[in-house]
């Protein structure tokens, strides 16, 4: 934790006007002029230690996302919390993401927090892989912006990118060729197995209404495997030339057959993940289309 | 509740000019007003339409305003100038469209200005006014820059609750601090620069000469003039207290005029009986005269003096008001105001004009056997013929004292004055009309005597038997009639009075002497400290000034504790235990996160002993708190007990 300052030019305008009321004061005697220079400083001296503890007593929890992808709107939740009677005014809050991209920086203004806040903030991350906000920078004006008072937050917030999803165009004709059709009609799976959470993007169709009217949660029915069909991706063989557009499909495809909720799996420089559904199965291949380059 | 942004943004800046206008009216000109409204009216169509003119346009006329005033500006009218041109500047300022640093612009032009000010005013008044300027300036920057930097437009109940008690704390402890830079900031034995201020007050003061019928405006007003305070154990009686100003020794028919009278080396003359001492605070401007009580010895003041033969008493230099002086003076004996009373000197006392037959007659008429038989002889003349006291329908003009004497009978105290000193004069007696106040108002909290501009008096002095004699001629003219009819209003306006006393002696009269004492005493204090324990402090062999310290020094002491324990006072024993527990454990370097419970922590300590101690304290602690059992006094001296235990651990 780091406090820093920085004069504003308000703030150089105002210290001029204190020194010339005050020498006026020492010049004439008037002891109106000693009282208005007196109510100045001790101004300017406590609007420092308010500006202090207006960033004292800061907590940012910030709470990486679950998934995100290139170039898609991404979330970050953040939790402000102010400890102390006093609220804070006029933050604003700089998120500042690994070094490796100097320039990224998400800003947030708080105006006025008291106990607690939180807020959602948005981006587009731009590189794939692991990214890290490495630290938070609080500053604010208050009492008057005469300064600005910094506060700097080190911390290790790491989280993974996957690749940016693109619909791959051969997508229907590659697995019709295979004569794995992807079932327009859900009707076929008959054999139910059991609940599971629902999530966006699984047909309505599979939504349990019955546990909703039980439990008042979404669930979603499964059906036995036998008749569903198996996505099995092999990146080499993706008939792109470019590295970043492999990954790129390979992405879409395996959100897609998620979606849906076939099983799917990946072979990826001779290490091969068996085809499973379900979200472990479908982080764990995000994360290696990710971090594409460890994996070498 | 909620406000929108540009209505109360455009509120608080546009109320703000209260204060410049307050203060200002009755220094600058008119002519100067009506620029300022020229500029301020347009501002506001402005700030309507949300257009405003370009800013080179506006600097281009802060610029000449600038200019007039270098031309225009001289030793004696600079303060006067420099407060025109900052308020035209101001009223320009208003024109431009607004950002944060045009906001801190105006307001600290606005603060600038009520110092400027701060020359003309000696009242408590103004030192209100100033500190609500600061209040107001204060709250109005940190709104503006709330709504700009917090890209506000709303202000919600809560958020107008936390700004104005968390800048309020700000504001209210600036005061306080304030308070030690007052009196700590360097200060110099003499000031470097006084800056005249040569403008007359309108209906107040004395000058050189009084013309029949112009001292009745001064009666009306009941502006403060003086404060007396008298040495301990003295209280004179307030009706028969007699202020000498001025003395009036020509007289040219119309209007009584003090001709220069020489300069006397040495104020200090021979009267006997005990000296006693008075303090006077002179509040507003006599022309620089020093009014002073009969029977002077010597005046003390910390500005050089000039004392005439005639005993008048005058500042060498031009002063701030209020000003203090010490009086010595006795209390019996005669009223001497030159060494040995030379025939030359009393001659110009004898002096009259070109009188009308009618009024040498009166005065012939009036000789008596000897001088003191032709005195009682005026005075009876005024009873006799009915005389009456009156503030109105005065006679005026050319014959304005033969319509008096013969005519319409009815006068102020100058005009019994005049007339008694003329007919002194016509019989050849010296005698001479006194300026001055009569009466004061003595005020039983504060201590002191007040007089008002309308105890202003006139009365006569003349040379019997070799010394001066006060002679009052003015009939119905009585103390009773100045002292109003006691009401609540009166009452307040007393106690207005006397924190106006203790402003001026506290805040006004601060100076470089008292700063010295005052740090002479702060270390006495520090010293004695280190040398006696602290019960030899003796409050009542102290003087005024170190109880008032320790007042002071217990006081925030108390606040500070209030402030920094205040929680903790009204907290349940349990809690507090519970509190002095973590605090253990934290020493030890066990930290209680936030979430985590009072078993999870004890987990973590890796010390058996201190462990089993920890757990003791934690199930009888958890054992009636989860259960909400109440903690009992047996429960609470267990904890203590485990606390302690715990506390001994090496």
């Amino acid at each position: 934790m780091r406090l820093s300052l920085k004069i504003s030019k308000a703030g150089i305008f105002y210290t001029l006007i204190t020194i010339f009321i005050g020498i006026s004061a020492v010049n004439t005697g008037n002891n109106l002029l000693y009282v208005a220079v007196s109510f100045l400083l001790s101004f300017m001296w406590l609007s420092g230690v308010f500006a202090k503890l207006n960033l004292k007593g800061l907590e940012v929890n910030v709470i990486p996302p679950r998934e995100g992808y290139v170039r898609r709107r991404t979330f970050i939740k953040v939790i402000l919390r102010k400890r102390g009677p006093l609220p804070s005014f006029l933050l604003t809050l700089k998120f500042k993401f690994s070094p490796s991209e100097k320039n990224k920086e998400l800003i947030k203004k708080v105006p006025f927090l008291k106990e607690q806040r939180e807020f959602i903030l948005e981006f587009f991350p731009e590189k794939r892989g692991e990214n890290q906000i490495y630290e938070v920078e609080i500053s604010s004006p208050f009492p008057v912006s005469f300064f600005r008072r910094f506060l700097r937050l080190r911390m290790k917030i790491s989280f993974i990118v996957f690749p940016e999803p693109k619909r791959c165009q051969f997508f229907s004709e590659d697995l019709q060729r295979k004569g794995e059709k992807l079932p327009r009609n859900l009707e076929g799976f008959s054999e139910f197995q059991g609940l599971s959470d629902y999530r966006a993007g699984i047909p309505k169709k599979l939504i349990s209404w019955k546990a909703f009217a039980k439990w008042e949660v979404l669930k979603r029915k499964l059906f036995s495997e036998e008749e569903s069909p198996v996505l099995m991706i092999e990146l080499q063989k993706l008939p792109l030339q470019d590295l970043e557009d492999k990954l790129s499909c390979a992405t879409y495809l395996i959100l897609k057959a998620y979606e849906r909720g076939y099983p799917f799996g990946l072979k990826i420089d001779g290490k091969v993940i068996p085809p499973k559904s379900g979200e472990a199965q479908k982080l764990k291949i995000l994360t290696l289309l990710a971090k594409y380059e460890e994996l070498k | 509740m909620s406000f929108k942004r540009k209505t109360l943004e455009i509120s608080i800046l546009y109320g703000s000019l209260l204060f410049p206008l307050s203060v200002l009216f009755n220094i600058l000109a008119r002519e100067i007003y009506l620029v300022f409204f020229f500029l301020l009216i347009p501002s506001l169509l402005f700030e309507k339409k949300n257009w405003h003119p370009p800013r080179f346009l506006i600097n281009l006329l802060g610029l000449s305003f600038i200019l007039i005033f270098f031309l225009t500006v001289s030793l004696t009218n600079f303060l006067e100038k420099a407060l025109e041109t900052l308020f035209l500047l101001l009223s320009l300022k208003f024109l431009e469209n607004k950002t944060l640093r045009d906001y801190l612009q105006i307001y600290l032009l606005e603060f600038l200005i009520l110092c400027g000010a701060s020359f003309y005013y000696a009242e408590l008044s103004f030192f209100l006014i100033l500190a609500l300027s600061f209040i107001y300036f204060g709250y109005a920057l940190f709104l503006h820059l709330y709504m700009e930097e917090g890209e506000v437009s709303i202000l919600t109940g809560e958020e107008i609750k936390a700004i104005i008690f968390s800048f309020g704390a700000l504001l209210f402890l600036s005061f306080i601090l304030s308070i030690v830079f007052f009196l700590g900031l360097p200060r110099l034995q003499v000031p470097l620069f006084t800056l005249g201020i040569e403008k007359e007050r309108a209906k107040t003061g004395f000058t050189d000469k009084i013309r029949l019928g112009s001292f009745s405006e001064i009666q009306e007003s009941s502006a403060p003039v003086l404060r007396i305070i008298f040495e301990k154990n003295y209280k004179p009686d307030p009706k028969e207290l007699y202020f000498k100003v001025i003395a009036f020794d020509y007289f040219d028919g119309r209007t009584w005029k003090r001709t220069v009278s020489k300069e006397e080396e040495n104020p200090l003359r021979a009267q006997k009986g005990p000296a006693k001492k008075a303090t006077f605070y002179l509040l507003s401007g006599q022309q620089d005269y020093l009014p002073f009580l009969e029977r002077k010895l010597y005046i003390k003041a910390s500005f050089t003096l000039r004392h005439y033969q005639d005993g008048i008493v005058k500042s060498a230099e031009p002063l701030n008001y209020p000003v203090k002086y010490e009086l010595y003076f006795t209390e019996t004996g005669s009223e001497v105001f030159y060494k040995q009373e030379p025939e030359a000197f009393l001659v110009k006392y004898l002096q009259v004009p070109e009188v009308s037959e009618n009024i040498k007659k009166l005065a012939e008429k009036l000789k008596g056997k000897n001088d003191r038989e032709t005195l009682e002889n005026i005075l009876n003349y005024f009873k006799k013929e009915g005389f009456q006291y009156s503030l109105s329908s005065l006679p005026l003009g050319e014959k304005a004292l033969e319509n008096f004497l013969f005519k319409v009978k009815r006068g102020n105290c100058e005009y019994f004055a005049g007339a008694t000193a003329l007919l002194l004069r016509l019989n050849g007696i010296p005698s001479r009309v006194i300026g001055g106040y009569r009466g004061a108002i003595y005020n039983p909290q504060g201590g002191y005597y007040l007089v008002e501009e309308r105890f202003a008096h006139s009365w006569v002095e003349a040379y019997l038997q070799g010394s001066w004699v006060r002679i009052d001629p003015t009939p119905g003219f009585s103390y009773e009639m100045l002292i109003r009819k006691k009401g609540i209003l009166e009452t307040l306006r007393l106690y207005y009075d006397l924190l106006n006393h203790y402003y001026t002696k506290l805040i006004l009269d601060y100076n470089y002497q008292k700063q010295k004492k005052f740090y002479e005493i702060l270390r006495e204090k520090l010293t004695l400290k280190e040398e006696k324990p602290f019960r030899d402090f003796n409050f009542k062999s102290g003087l005024k000034e170190k109880k008032l310290l320790a007042i002071a020094f217990l006081i925030l002491l108390g606040l500070f504790f209030f402030l920094k324990y205040g929680r903790t006072l009204f907290e349940p024993k349990e809690k507090r235990l519970l509190r002095a527990f973590f605090k253990e454990l934290k020493k030890r370097g066990y930290v209680k996160r936030e979430n985590e419970g009072i078993f999870e922590l004890i987990e973590k300590l890796r010390d058996e002993a201190l462990k089993n101690r920890a757990l003791k304290f934690a199930k009888i602690y958890s054992e009636y708190y989860y259960k909400d059992k109440p903690f009992d006094k047996m429960v609470i001296s267990e904890l203590k007990r485990c606390l302690k235990e715990l506390r001994n651990l090496s």
